[in-house]
């Protein structure tokens, strides 16, 4: 089976972007201005108790037995403790891994199919006053930034306009990520504008193309129903270059939405991320970037496959 | 004249806080915190889940004797108690406190008596050896907690008198001790205590008891059924939640969903005042943010260039453009509740270009050899960040030149990496409100910012005399001698008090508004006097 060679090799070649990736990591994090310890101590501590915590943190090793030993447990699905709270990082990160992956499902299922459906619609009203609009707002929400949108919503729809929605997600630890689903409209909401315009500026372009094409036109000319062209035809394959601009949005969605996060007090893995940067904890940061990168490798495989599996051209050019 | 005025127009703080309440100037007779006290002390309704909002993160900690963050601060007081409390003139007393009676003759040996019929969360009763415990925990050389009591005790100066006395006995006098016993760190808490990352059973004697903690998402206290203070508390539970910043706080709190928010950035409190469903509460009890000038660095050898920076700002602008007005004039003293403070009486410092250029030029700087340094702040502190900017900018514009600073803003790491670093000759700082001597003790020994004093000086010799020194008289003549050198040869330049605010919702009644060296008045006294209005 050709396609399963080719996931194989695209799977191989992942592997070996997220091992660049952690050694990429590895060395950005060494280059923190302060180490961990101090970030820990703070500001009142001893230089007896900096260098014993130093020593029990393993900060002394040299870089490359640090490296060795923190990649030789990962691999064995041990992530290891945080250097803050001492706590095993799994206690920490699963949950937060749960909320942000509600985050983006919810965030997904609204924003694709509107996407899709919105660039394929305005390809077939060209020019005409559906385009036109959504063609200007797609592109006003993609210039303004998450946060700026997010906080125009927070101000419209939580505290200064109107009160009807909380300004912000309050899940308790040990909680569900379903259990505020009013605190999660604003943020799903942020997201789904700051999403939408880039599916559904590349579906419509997309969309152009194939109605464009020869083969459309074949499709017509054989006296085939324009419902038949459009679904059959024109659709599948205008989807495979929109595949991979979801995916690199869903991916987005699943690690990078820091800004979102933070603005809405969202305990994901985003705001996670953050708050590890700033007490310098070096396994939850390693840990976190390397989980996000395995997400984007992991996005653009199924979308390559998709791609090909969607593309006939694709599909018959696989040896 | 409102608030903001009689803050920044350098009345004294008898008026001030006369001022700060409109019924209290109507009534004329009353102070405004007796009558607070007295709406404080209107018995509340029972019931209900308070829900406060803080800054924090998953480096929040629990501990009852250890802070390094405010909502470790929230933390500590919602469960642990101090023996005595700060009153709003920051003399210590015994109402909100554990101790009954603290005595001492010579200043060496003090006698702590405990209140009866105190119980813990888990229903023992409070004793002499649980008091033992605390005080050898707090003065543990081994504990970093203890840096600041080590002067003073050392375990085996902790001693059990009977059932409910306990003796403190000093290493060297201190007539103030009792400064200590009500500082809100010097909690009690029961024999074998640890802190949370050791054992999550954190039993105190506070009003609410912890039921859960997730360092950086929330905790949750329930009511402490046989609390001592009879009738208290009157919540539920209290819910402390953190948030990764204040733009999210300050916009939980305008939608409803906390009650509470602890720290407002000063910049939001025009909108928040504006909202009719909010309270603000702004505190003047004396926070600094000094410019810390190292005194045995260049350019800052010269005693005189120090004297000239003091001399080229404009502090009352200062106010206007840092705090947005929320703030009083300092004179580059500190410790404005304390009975001495000022006790110099030296007027406050105008603006003098003059005279700077002056000392300047005697001390050999013009414009062909200004005096070049740059100021280092934090970024996670505006009040800091602004100040430094602020600074520079007046003392080169006043100049004409002369001076030539610079304001770098540390991105990240600021606390680890460049405050009090080797090689660093300028650089901000911040104390929340402390009487003097332990603010003094803290400049000093505890973080010695500046390197004062000069070698030859012999303030530490006084400031131990004064410390053992039982008569007020001759105890405020040492302490004169000391804000005198402070004044006249030190590092540290300040150019206001900064205001600590928070807000509430208006149905979170109960709250005393009188200064304290905490939020809230303490957040209501271990949010004991704190009730929901529904």
């Amino acid at each position: 089976m050709p396609i399963l060679k080719f996931i194989a090799r695209r799977l191989g070649l992942g592997v070996l972007t997220i091992f660049a990736v952690s050694v990429l990591i590895f060395l950005v994090t060494q280059a923190f201005p302060s180490d961990p310890a101090q970030a820990i101590l703070g500001r009142e501590t001893t230089p007896e108790a900096l260098d014993a915590l130093r020593q029990e943190l393993g900060l002394y090793r040299p870089a490359v037995t640090q490296f060795g030993a923190w990649f030789f447990d990962i691999l064995q699905g041990d992530i290891g403790k945080s250097f803050v709270t001492q706590l095993p990082l799994s206690d920490y990160i699963a949950p937060r891994v749960g909320n942000s992956l509600f985050l983006m499902l919810v965030s997904a299922v609204f924003s694709i199919p509107i996407s899709i459906a919105v660039g394929a619609f305005s390809a077939l009203r060209r020019d005409q006053t559906f385009d036109k609009v959504s063609s200007t707002t797609s592109l006003v929400l993609a210039a303004v930034p998450e946060f700026v949108m997010g906080t125009g919503l927070i101000l419209l729809l939580s505290t200064s306009v109107f009160q009807i929605l909380p300004a912000i997600t309050l899940i308790d630890a040990g909680q569900k990520p379903w259990s505020d689903i009013s605190g999660m409209v604003l943020p799903v909401l942020t997201l789904i504008l700051a999403v939408t315009p880039y599916v559904s500026r590349t579906m419509r372009a997309s969309m152009i193309e194939m109605l464009e094409s020869d083969y459309v036109e074949m499709a017509r000319l054989k006296g085939m129903s324009e419902r038949t062209v459009l679904l059959r035809h024109a659709l599948p394959n205008a989807l495979g270059p929109v595949f991979q601009v979801i995916a690199l949005n869903l991916a987005y969605l699943a690690g990078g939405t820091v800004i979102v996060e933070r603005l809405f007090n969202f305990p994901g893995i985003g705001s996670a991320l953050a708050d590890s940067v700033r007490a310098r904890d070096l396994p939850a940061i390693q840990f976190l970037t390397l989980m996000i990168a395995g997400v984007y490798v992991l996005m653009n495989l199924l979308a390559d496959v998709a791609t090909v599996i969607a593309t006939p051209r694709l599909r018959t050019s696989l040896k | 004249m409102d608030q903001q005025e009689i803050e920044t127009s350098g009345l004294s703080r008898r008026h001030f806080i006369q001022g700060a309440s409109s019924v209290a100037l109507a009534a004329g007779i009353f102070s405004s915190s007796s009558l607070n006290a007295l709406a404080a002390s209107v018995p509340g309704k029972k019931g209900g889940s308070l829900k406060v909002g803080v800054v924090g993160d998953v480096k929040d900690l629990l501990d009852a004797h250890w802070i390094v963050a405010i909502p470790d601060i929230v933390r500590l007081n919602v469960g642990f108690e101090t023996l005595m409390v700060y009153d709003e003139n920051f003399k210590p007393t015994y109402k909100d406190g554990l101790a009954e009676e603290v005595s001492t003759k010579d200043g060496i040996n003090w006698i702590i008596r405990l209140k009866k019929g105190i119980e813990f969360h888990d229903g023992k009763t409070l004793t002499a050896d649980d008091l033992v415990y605390s005080w050898q925990r707090l003065s543990n050389p081994a504990e970093k907690h203890s840096k600041a009591l080590r002067p003073f005790l050392n375990p085996a100066g902790v001693s059990k008198v009977d059932n409910r006395t306990a003796k403190l006995t000093l290493l060297q006098a201190n007539a103030d001790f009792m400064v200590t016993l009500a500082t809100y760190t010097s909690t009690v808490v029961p024999v074998g205590y640890q802190n949370y990352a050791k054992s999550p059973l954190q039993i105190g004697t506070g009003p609410y008891k912890l039921k859960s903690f997730t360092p950086g998402v929330e905790s949750t206290h329930v009511r402490h059924k046989n609390y001592w203070d009879s009738g208290k508390p009157y919540l539920d539970e209290v819910r402390v939640l953190s948030f990764s910043d204040t733009t999210a706080l300050t916009n939980a709190l305008q939608g409803g969903q906390i009650d509470v928010a602890i720290n407002v950035p000063l910049a939001t409190l025009p909108t928040l005042k504006k909202n009719k469903k909010l309270d603000v509460y702004s505190n003047s009890a004396g926070k600094i943010t000094p410019i810390c000038l190292v005194i045995d660095m260049d350019p800052f050898k010269d005693v005189r260039t120090r004297q000239a920076l003091k001399m080229l700002i404009n502090r009352k602008n200062l106010i206007k453009q840092v705090l947005s007005g929320n703030g009083r004039l300092a004179n580059d003293d500190y410790s404005p509740a304390d009975p001495n403070y000022n006790s110099n009486k030296y007027p406050m410092q105008e603006q003098d270009a003059t005279g700077a250029l002056e000392l300047l030029s005697a001390a050999g700087f013009s414009k062909s050899k200004p005096v070049v340094f740059d100021l280092k702040a934090p970024d996670d502190d505006a009040a800091l960040s602004g100040l430094a900017k602020a600074f520079v900018e007046q003392v080169n514009t006043a100049s004409g030149g002369v001076v030539k600073a610079t304001a770098t803003t540390v991105a990240s790491g600021y606390w680890d990496t460049t405050y009090m670093a080797p090689g660093v000759n300028a650089f901000m700082t911040y104390y929340n409100p402390k009487p003097y001597f332990p603010q003094f003790s803290g400049m000093i020994f505890s973080y010695p910012e500046t390197h004062f004093p000069e070698p030859g000086s012999n303030i530490k010799d006084l400031y131990a005399k004064a410390l053992g020194e039982v008569n007020p008289k001759k105890r405020a003549a040492m302490v004169a001698k000391m804000q005198k050198e402070e004044h006249e040869r030190g590092g540290y330049i300040i150019p206001y008090f900064v205001n600590a605010a928070d807000s509430y919702s208006n149905k979170v009644k109960g709250i005393n508004k009188r200064n304290s060296a905490l939020p809230l008045d303490y957040y209501g006294m271990h949010f004991k006097n704190i009730w929901l209005d529904k």
